[in-house]
């Protein structure tokens, strides 16, 4: 494989001839690879998603998000003509008048997304879903039993993926998971890169340190005050003048940058929140009360289901809406007690979404936020029966949630949200559905279909 | 308006008063303090929030007859910074400034228009009946604390008072657990009253009034009102509209199993294996053949159990409490021993000391997976 841009080559240090202080030629580690972690980044995935089942796209500037009306996700071919994420589709149409628009299909991309899990679990069981085209899989140990060296799995994997997907992933090899992401990013489309621990100095020497994952804004601003521009100056800091100024987060960050490994790969699915966030928007604004509203208690709903799902119960909720204008106004409500249902909780909220809400105003989207989540598996009963109703509802709401696993999310709703779920989410353009919803098998329902996406192209 | 006063009578006072202070009312005048003269040498100081009001008498030497209001906080703060001595206040205008000066110190504060303080209702003196303190403020610390704190059922807030002539008995329940305590007290009230008090006011009894064995406490009722009065404090009350759950109902009439334990060692064993009965987590009580095994488990921190021997023979039974409402139920028992009374893991409980004076009934904890 050729070596990545100018600088440094993935397989060995850097070239002795260099003029430079040894401070900066001088390893962060004397290991290669006492832990191989990979982080496995698709290339454009949902354009690449839309151009892999229709191949008529291949090679065309592809965009999703029409829907939102901003660009979600765009092709290479888009990329390369100046498309960058959240543009107005308006200003895409000017710098690239053959663009193909598409609004955003979901389902189809978690389909994707799931097999793209399974292909690496194939090579490790230690697999992070990350994102919805992301993932760290920790490989170490894994030579024997696949017969490969580290970087033979991590080639071998990209090329699967590839073959399966018919487009284009970028992997990073590397002793963790801080590393590994930089290594993925250091070529793409299509890269293959391994980091080792004796060469992690040489590829972070001019890496601006905002360009390390975790590492945000308000500590990119306190590190520059500090005089740290690059992740080679922020590794380079002693131990004890990083603990001293940084909380355990950026200590990991710190020791990784020198290759250690400190960030463990989440492995477990999610079994508990500590708080559930629903947030959709709709077009075009409204400033219909009940549209509005509806669409709150929409939101509520899909809230509500998910903490039943893990059996939580909310003891608070933050309701807030959105203007046109981008501005929000929130509230708070606190329940009496601990609840997963949507109706106690639309309830509660009414009042404030009164309260917040301006007639004179345009709303584009509605949120809704459930915290302080307890256990409701500990049930506490009351002397006076008032829990005895409250299980004869849990048990309304176990039929309804059994009702929509088998025919779909929005089989049975409430009253409350009738005008969110009798309208479209967004009417006009924006509202084209994506093709996949247009096109049923036999026994399939615009909310239930089968667990496969479909190739759009034509087999001859 | 001229008076004079120790510092610490002043503070101790003021200390009092401050408690229905209102700071985040609508209405600025309810943070004041009312400071008027009554007499040759008294001085009352009152405040409102409107709900409840306090009003207390002190020794003074009045100069100048005439009242202000002050700022309740800061004119509290004022005085806990002053040195012991002599304090003395004054104010030439009642609306305007009052000066507040001690040794080398004066302060000037910035008066609310006394015309403003609500009028504070009297004692008709006709509808007062006075009843002994002891009894009172001792059913008062056993049963105030399992009323409700939740607003949402007003009712539960309050805590259901029953006067008789020589009986008196309290009410309360937050709907997990119910607390009912009868005593003997002596009262001077020919027929019966019930009314429904909140939380509140009661706890502040014990706060004010000494428990003396022979002292007495005046109380009227008034529609809407209670009052408490000993000496120179009064206390007023809005009383809780409503309707109070009829909490007979609640206590089974039979339990299936009862044991006497020592009430120091079971509160010792609750309160350790309750450390491991964290995010609701109930505390687990297993009844066997002569011995309790009290165990907690919390998913992520650990868990813990204890056993002690205990009187009972009937069947294995577990059941599960919260550990707070279980633990609150036992320390409120008189007496050496407390009795358990249980039906089954999904009725409810009973905690009760040798007598049936003190009812603590409590709801078990369910668990399904």
């Amino acid at each position: 494989m050729p070596p990545p841009r100018s600088a440094p080559h993935d397989e060995g240090p850097s070239n002795p001839n260099r003029l430079e202080t040894m401070d900066a030629t001088q390893p962060l580690t004397i290991s290669s690879f006492p832990r191989a972690v990979i982080h496995i980044d698709a290339d454009a995935f949902f354009a690449s998603c839309e151009q892999s089942r229709n191949p008529k796209l291949k090679g065309r500037p592809v965009i999703t998000g029409k829907e939102r009306n901003i660009v979600a996700s765009m092709s290479y071919e888009a990329k390369e003509r100046g498309v960058v994420r959240a543009m107005r589709l308006s200003e895409v149409r000017r710098l690239c008048p053959d663009a193909v628009f598409l609004p955003s299909d979901y389902e189809t991309y978690s389909l994707l997304s799931e097999r793209m899990f399974s292909i690496v679990r194939r090579y490790t069981p230690d697999v992070e879903e990350y994102g919805i085209d992301e993932c760290f899989a920790d490989i170490t140990g894994m030579r024997r039993p696949l017969r490969m060296d580290y970087r033979r799995i991590g080639r071998a994997i990209k090329e699967e993926l590839d073959r399966t997907f018919g487009f284009t992933f970028s992997i990073g090899l590397a002793p963790n998971k801080t590393i590994a992401k930089i290594a993925s990013k250091w070529q793409k489309p299509s890269g293959f890169t391994a980091i080792a621990g004796r060469d992690i100095h040489s590829f972070i020497e001019d890496l601006p340190v905002e360009k390390v994952w975790g590492i945000g804004p308000q500590t990119t601003a306190y590190l520059n005050k500090l005089g740290i521009r690059t992740a080679l100056q922020f590794a380079r800091k002693r131990e004890e003048w990083v603990k001293e100024r940084f909380s355990k987060p950026f200590f990991e960050t710190w020791r990784e940058l020198n290759g250690g490994f400190a960030k463990e790969l989440e492995l477990e699915e999610k079994t508990t929140y500590a708080s559930i966030q629903k947030v959709k928007t709709f077009t075009p604004p409204s400033n219909d009360r009940e549209f509005v509203f509806a669409q709150l208690a929409k939101n509520v709903e899909n809230a509500t289901m998910k903490a039943r799902r893990y059996h939580l119960a909310a003891g608070r909720a933050i309701l807030f809406l959105k203007t046109q204008d981008f501005r929000g106004a929130a509230a708070e409500v606190r329940f009496s007690r601990a609840t997963a249902f949507p109706h106690e909780v639309i309830a509660a909220m009414e009042p404030a979404f009164d309260r917040l809400f301006r007639p004179s105003k345009l709303y584009r989207s509605t949120g809704v936020v459930l915290f302080k989540m307890e256990d409701d598996t500990i049930i506490q009963p009351d002397l006076f029966g008032v829990t005895a109703r409250i299980e004869r509802i849990s048990k309304a709401y176990e039929a309804v949630d059994a009702v929509r696993r088998k025919y779909g999310k929005h089989t049975v709703f409430l009253g409350s949200s009738f005008a969110a779920h009798h309208f479209g989410q967004h009417l006009g353009e924006r509202g084209d559905a994506p093709e996949r919803k247009d096109d049923l098998f036999k026994g399939e329902t615009p909310r239930q279909r089968l667990g496969i996406p479909m190739f759009m192209g034509k087999v001859r | 308006m001229r008076i004079s006063c120790p510092k610490d009578i002043l503070f101790e006072k003021l200390q009092i008063v401050l408690k229905t202070v209102a700071t985040k009312s609508t209405m600025p005048i309810l943070a004041g303090i009312h400071i008027r003269t009554t007499g040759p040498g008294e001085i009352e100081l009152s405040s409102t929030d409107m709900e409840m009001s306090l009003r207390i008498t002190a020794g003074a030497t009045v100069e100048e007859e005439g009242a202000v209001v002050a700022p309740g906080k800061l004119l509290t703060d004022v005085v806990r910074s002053l040195p012991a001595g002599e304090i003395s206040i004054a104010s030439e205008d009642e609306n305007q400034m009052v000066d507040i000066v001690s040794g080398q110190a004066s302060f000037k504060l910035n008066c609310l228009p006394a015309q403003d303080f609500p009028r504070l209702p009297e004692m008709q003196d006709e509808a007062s009946f006075e009843i002994e303190a002891g009894p009172l403020l001792k059913v008062v610390n056993t049963v105030a604390r399992a009323a409700s704190r939740d607003e949402t059922r007003p009712v539960l807030t309050g805590i259901l008072v029953k006067f008789s002539k020589d009986r008196l008995k309290m009410v309360a329940t937050d709907s997990y657990r119910l607390s009912v305590m009868e005593s003997a007290a002596g009262s001077s009230l020919a027929d019966k009253k019930e009314v429904i008090v909140p939380r509140h006011a009661l706890e502040e009894l014990p706060r004010l009034f000494d428990q003396k064995d022979d002292g007495k406490i005046t109380i009227a009722i008034a529609e809407s009102q209670i009052m408490f009065r000993d000496e120179g404090t009064l206390l007023t009350s809005r009383l809780i509209e409503g309707q109070f759950p009829n909490y007979q109902q609640l206590l089974p009439d039979e339990f299936k199993s009862e044991v006497k334990i020592d009430k120091e060692e079971l509160l010792e064993v609750v309160g350790r294996i309750g450390l491991m009965a964290q995010k609701n987590a109930p505390l687990k009580l297993s009844f066997d053949d002569g011995r309790l095994t009290v165990s907690a488990q919390t998913p992520q921190v650990g868990e813990a159990m204890e056993s002690l021997a205990v009187p009972y023979s009937d069947e294995a039974m577990e059941i599960g409490f919260n550990p707070e409402f279980l633990r609150s139920g036992i320390e409120s028992v008189d007496g050496d021993d407390v009795v358990v009374r249980i039906i089954s893991a999904l009725r409810p409980g009973l905690i009760k000391g040798e007598d049936d004076d003190f009812l603590y009934l409590i709801m078990p904890v369910r668990l399904t997976s």
